[in-house]
């Protein structure tokens, strides 16, 4: 049952975007507090927000492949299937996939006449997973295809992890207001988490003529932290999980540190680099190693063998050096940098474009997007086009932002085709929050002429 | 106007995600997910010794194991049955008679008088044969003597056994026979007895020959009167004997040991081909702790072919009679072994062998001091034994030239194969031997019907031979077997396997003959390339 809520938590309760691109949510800048996350020099338009809990949500998932080839629907067959030879013949050199859930568990902005302080908690999990088209190659045609040479899975990372941060931040405005430097620092404290070593890799060679096996393996090290307590409760006290998840000893303090420029009327500049910081992951640590090994494997000695299956698994374990450890290790945080320049053709209407990139993997794809943003009295929409790389669609996103009385509703998709017919896309994200705005007139502009309509 | 266009956008927000068309997601859940890969598995690798590799084609009876040259050897051992010492030989009861006349007229003399008599008797003991014993150790049997008279006057005697002793000596015998008066009568038992017959009544040597002195004294009296022709008359009987030793000449007499069915069970996996061994052999190894010369007579030794074909052995081992020596007098207790060797050289055995026979009817005589062989002092104890076995050895320097052994196999992979779609077994044969192999599988099903065929293909590569008579290389070859997803599916119905093999010796059609060294190794590597079509849903 313990499990089951925590997996309900990983899923549920951390939903709230605020990482990977979220190109479209950024748009929505000074108008949603949370967009901080993102920019922490962006100050929000009123005096007070107050985030409403657990209604801060959403989900991003992109990846190198559309869905309907990741679930794919054969001819004549009315299931879904997962086709390794579909995803093989759409497999690049180096593929991703990309999952990001966070939660904006709380968030109160308080704006001064400089600035603005903020104070937050969020609850992030990410799963990056980098794979080369060996490692498709293979699970779509085993070595079959391969005899006589090496299946290479370098290229494969995966990394997976869930922490909660705890946090302050301020941004103040200089330059009468062109200028605009904000940072947040916050305790970051990790949960769960799981990656290969850097530089893991290992390769598959199938002898031409009598089919043995050479298999080399580098750096074969897969860090863990939290997870044998997740999968194997039974093992610890009732409560021994949930109080890990309350807090360790997997602690850091992390920045998030942005700036916005504004050279000319018409032109801002903003940059930002989020997530600065790592983990020394010290508790419920497990590191599963394998030694650096090539090994040939040839076969079984046939001769009297009776349980096959388990002399196999045996004699091909038996070429490996293999242990568990706990060993302290540290993971840098998957810092995000954002860079956006922006056009106002009006002071309400705004052509961005904005460059993302994660260092969650090595190599990951930066996006871009080409936004359009129109600023009304009490909202904000905006459109955008969103582009990774040659392999993916490019995406229409949309996003708004509303302040209907004290109750501000937001909602952003990077993708909004994604709507209709989900299966022909690789990208999917949807926020939406609500929270509490208090103190708009103070800060909003007083209009030079009179507007007779609203009068 | 702008607070119209708010509530529009929110609603059409709102809307938008039920509106979405999520047709390929509905009403549908997620199938059977298939893998299909293609794998490639180096499946391993067994080694055969020469006589593993026989081991194959044998049921367990025979030995196979390397002779002095290094050469592996199939041997099959009978044992045939035993001749024992009181199944050879039983001593015959001895009943011996006679009389002895006073000699002597007298009638009422004046005084009493008294007159003696005495007679050494000599008996021949009666035989079934020839036999002609010096002395026998008795375990059993009894010793009984009557005597009567009808002289008119008191006698009194005396029996002096010179040819039997019991466990105190000699044996003796006294009594009286008084006139008118009743017989006399009297027994000794034999347990531990001797019988001496080697000695005749002049004291010369001589066999069975049994000694008794009578003496007897009449006493007349006034009121007697005898005549010359009145008598005492006497009997007496060895009976129920058993020995415990036997010394003299037991002649000559046949002894049993028998006839054995020897099954070759090696040779019934072969069918059509030609095999022929180079120097097979059968010993007959006796073992003999009786005190004579054996004379030994292979009546009958013939090949049984599985097709109930009948070759008698031939030749000079066959024609004349072959002699098991015996223990001599001072070796008395042990055995000594007599191997008779029948070979290629004074036999047809290896045309015998050469038609793959599936079993050996084997017939042998013996008889005692046979008339071939000197004669010896003999002596037989109870506990003698004519041990004999046989040995049929087959040293596998042979020629082998297209012979085909079949051997079924259990098959109990089928249902492991529902995944499979098609299967590629690559087998490597590295070959020391100079024997190389052809192999057909027959896949059955329970009713025994051939369903499915891996054509005949080869298998193993015979290596060469060097002048030394070894192979100076190792063979390599490389054989596919494919089998179709249709083959797959009719094989999943199998349950046996019936492997044919037909086999070749280096240069069989010369003639040559190759020796099958204990040392030499047949390898086969086994991979496999499986493609299969795997539902990881487990459906």
């Amino acid at each position: 049952m313990e499990k089951l809520l925590t997996i309900a938590l990983l899923v549920f309760g951390f939903s709230s975007i605020n990482a990977q691109g979220y190109m479209s949510f950024y748009q929505l800048r000074d108008i949603v507090p949370q967009t901080q996350g993102l920019q922490p020099a962006f100050i929000p338009d009123n005096s007070l927000t107050i985030s409403m809990p657990a209604l801060n949500a959403g989900v991003l998932i992109q990846g190198d492949v559309k869905l309907q080839e990741l679930f794919s629907r054969p001819n004549g067959q009315a299931g879904l299937t997962v086709d390794f030879d579909l995803l093989n013949s759409v497999a690049q050199a180096q593929n991703f996939l990309n999952l990001d859930i966070t939660s904006n568990i709380f968030h109160l902005g308080l704006r001064t006449k400089y600035g603005a302080f903020s104070l937050f908690a969020n609850a992030r999990a990410t799963v990056d997973f980098s794979y080369g088209k060996g490692l498709m190659e293979f699970l779509a045609n085993g070595n079959g295809n391969s005899i006589g040479s090496t299946i290479d899975f370098a290229g494969t990372q995966m990394r997976m992890e869930a922490y909660q941060e705890v946090g302050i931040g301020y941004a103040n405005t200089f330059l009468d207001e062109r200028l605009t430097v904000g940072a947040r620092a916050k305790l970051v404290t990790g949960i769960f988490h799981g990656s290969f070593a850097d530089g893991a890799t290992a390769s598959l060679t199938t002898a031409s003529d009598d089919f043995a096996w050479q298999i080399a393996v580098q750096n074969g090290t897969a860090n863990t932290a939290g997870l044998d307590l997740l999968f194997n409760s039974d093992d610890y006290a009732d409560d021994a999980l949930t109080t890990y998840m309350m807090g360790n000893e997997n602690q850091t303090l992390a920045f998030d540190l942005g700036a916005k420029f504004k050279p000319l009327k018409w032109l801002e500049i903003e940059a930002s680099v989020n997530d600065i910081g790592s983990i020394n992951w010290k508790e419920q640590v497990r590191n599963y190693n394998t030694a650096d090994t090539v090994a040939t494997f040839s076969g079984l000695n046939l001769d009297g063998l009776q349980e096959a299956g388990d002399a196999f698994q045996d004699s091909l374990g038996g070429k490996f050096n293999s242990n568990e450890t706990r060993e302290a290790f540290t993971t840098n945080l998957p810092t995000r940098v954002y860079l956006t320049a922006s056009a106002y053709l009006t002071e309400r209407d705004r052509f961005s474009l904005t460059y993302f990139q994660s260092s969650a993997l090595d190599n990951l794809p930066a996006n871009y997007a080409l936004a359009f943003n129109h600023r009304f009295d009490k909202f904000v929409i905006g459109v955008l086009g969103t582009f990774r790389r040659s392999n993916n669609e490019t995406n229409i996103g949309a996003n708004l932002g509303t302040n209907i009385g004290p109750v501000q509703l937001y909602m952003a998709l990077d993708n909004v085709l994604v709507l209709n017919k989900p299966e022909q896309y690789s990208k999917a994200d949807f926020r939406f929050g609500l929270n509490l705005m208090f103190g708009y007139k103070k800060w909003s502009k007083k209009p030079k002429v009179a507007d007779l309509d609203a009068l | 106007m702008k607070r119209f266009l708010l509530a529009c956008l929110v609603c059409a927000t709102i809307t938008a995600v039920p509106s979405c068309d999520l047709k390929y997601f509905e009403s549908t859940e997620f199938g059977d997910i298939i893998f299909d890969p293609s794998l490639a598995i180096p499946v391993g690798s067994i080694t055969y010794t020469v006589a593993e590799l026989f081991e194959e084609l044998n049921e367990g009876g025979a030995v196979i194991a390397p002779n002095a040259e290094d050469v592996v050897t199939l041997t099959f051992t009978e044992t045939l049955q035993s001749q024992s010492a009181s199944g050879f030989l039983t001593v015959l009861d001895q009943n011996f008679g006679s009389s002895l006349a006073s000699g002597t007229n007298l009638s009422n003399p004046p005084i009493a008088t008294t007159i003696s008599v005495s007679e050494l008797y000599s008996f021949d003991l009666s035989q079934t044969g020839d036999e002609a014993y010096d002395s026998i150790l008795f375990s059993a049997g009894s010793f009984d003597f009557t005597a009567s008279s009808d002289i008119g006057a008191d006698v009194d005697f005396t029996a002096s056994f010179i040819s039997l002793e019991d466990a105190a000596g000699q044996i003796v015998m006294n009594g009286s026979l008084p006139s008118g008066g009743a017989a006399f009568s009297q027994s000794a038992s034999l347990v531990n007895g001797k019988g001496l017959f080697h000695l005749d009544d002049q004291g010369n040597p001589s066999s069975s020959k049994f000694l008794v002195r009578i003496e007897y004294t009449i006493s007349v009296g006034p009121t007697n009167s005898i005549t010359a022709d009145q008598r005492v008359s006497f009997n007496l009987g060895i009976n129920n004997t058993t020995f415990q030793t036997i010394y003299g000449n037991v002649g000559n007499q046949a002894l049993n040991v028998g006839e054995q069915d020897i099954s070759l069970d090696f040779f019934s996996t072969f069918d059509g081909g030609n095999i022929t061994f180079a120097d097979p052999t059968i010993r007959f190894i006796f073992d003999n702790s009786f005190g004579f010369p054996l004379g030994i007579d292979f009546q009958q030794i013939t090949a049984v072919s599985g097709s109930g074909t009948n070759i008698p052995l031939q030749g000079a081992v066959v024609d004349n009679l072959q002699v098991v020596n015996a223990p001599t007098i001072t070796q008395q207790g042990d055995f000594v072994r007599t191997e008779i060797e029948i070979n290629a050289g004074n036999s047809n055995i290896a045309d015998l062998l050469s038609s793959k026979p599936t079993r050996f009817l084997v017939n042998v005589g013996a008889e005692s001091n046979p008339t071939n062989v000197p004669a010896a002092y003999n002596f037989i104890d109870i506990s003698n034994i004519l041990d004999a076995s046989v040995e049929i050895e087959v040293p596998l320097e042979l020629n082998i030239n297209g012979l085909t052994a079949e051997e079924v196999v259990n098959f109990t992979s089928g249902a492991d194969l529902s995944d499979a779609t098609r299967l590629l077994f690559r087998v490597i044969a590295e070959n020391e031997l100079p024997l190389g192999g052809r192999v057909e599988l027959q896949f059955r099903d329970g009713s025994g019907n051939v369903i499915y065929t891996v054509d005949d293909r080869p298998a193993f590569t015979a290596a060469s031979v060097g002048l030394d008579g070894r192979t100076n290389e190792v063979a390599m070859s490389t054989v596919d077997i494919l089998i179709p997803e249709e083959g797959i599916r009719i094989i999943e119905n199998a349950t046996t396997i019936n492997v044919v093999a037909t086999l070749s010796t280096t240069d069989a059609q010369s003639g040559a003959s190759v020796k099958l060294f204990n040392d030499y190794e047949l390898r086969f590597q086994l991979a496999v390339q499986a493609d299969a079509r795997v539902n990881l849903n487990g459906n």
